[in-house]
């Protein structure tokens, strides 16, 4: 099945669903106040970041590194221990860490969904999706901070 | 998923920085390991697939304008590729030479 048919089967059983619950104002109300933007603005935020920034520092940490291309004062523990404490190389660096995994998530709750066909505890697997991208930025933040 | 890998090694870098220098000393020679550094070689090749889909996507998603004309998606993408290398190159000059 292409990924257009396997989403147009899915919609389909979505909008029904929805279509039996329409109602009341409060039911309304709840709904436009889903986080979904947020996490799909996140998500677009971290397709970006692995896109733009991660390939250049996988291949520096990764590869470069390994093959002895850099010069050796380049992972000295006393230049990445100064570099690492400005506030700006930290707030970089978190968002390198953090934005990706909400990417990650975002897809990884859908790719559940759609390609693997589970369709029930969907909240449970959004949770599980979403908390493990947060608990990753708390751990990130604080592994910063201890820097 | 791998570009969320590789946020889980960075925090295991920065996680052996915060440790002091042996805890340092030691995840770098960690990182010459050849079956790491193959670990990493997969990871690369993921993130770049990514990017090259990530780039063409945005340009078919996302119209260009000048004025009343409309900028080919060829061009956008490029455009993408020259910034991506440009902020690359630099990334790599302060994390390799600052």
């Amino acid at each position: 099945m292409s990924l257009g048919e396997i989403l147009d089967e899915s919609d389909g059983r979505e909008v029904k669903r929805r279509a039996r619950a329409a109602g009341p104002r409060e039911h309304r109300l709840r709904r436009l106040l889903r986080p979904e933007p947020l996490f799909w603005g996140l998500f677009s935020a971290g397709g970006f970041v692995a896109a733009f920034l991660v390939p250049i520092h996988v291949a520096i940490l990764g590869i470069a590194f390994a093959a002895g291309w850099l010069p050796s004062r380049a992972f000295s523990y006393e230049r990445v221990q100064h570099l690492a404490h400005l506030p700006l190389v930290k707030l970089y660096l978190w968002g390198l860490i953090a934005l990706p995994l909400y990417h990650w998530a975002h897809r990884f709750r859908f790719a559940i969904y759609h390609q693997f066909g589970i369709l029930r505890w969907k909240r449970f697997i959004a949770v599980a999706c979403y908390g493990t991208a947060i608990a990753g930025t708390a751990i990130a933040a604080w592994v910063l901070l201890s820097i | 998923m791998f570009a969320a890998a590789f946020s889980g090694l960075l925090l295991l870098f920065l996680l052996a920085l915060s440790r002091g220098r042996e805890a340092y000393e030691g995840f770098l020679r960690w990182l010459k390991l050849p079956a790491v550094v193959a670990v990493f070689a997969v990871i690369l090749v993921a993130v770049l697939y990514h990017t090259l889909t990530w780039f063409r996507l945005t340009a078919h998603i996302q119209v260009v304008r000048l004025g009343r004309r409309v900028v080919p998606k060829s061009v956008v993408i490029t455009g993408l590729f020259g910034t991506w290398v440009l902020a690359s190159v630099m990334v790599a000059y302060i994390h390799i030479w600052f």
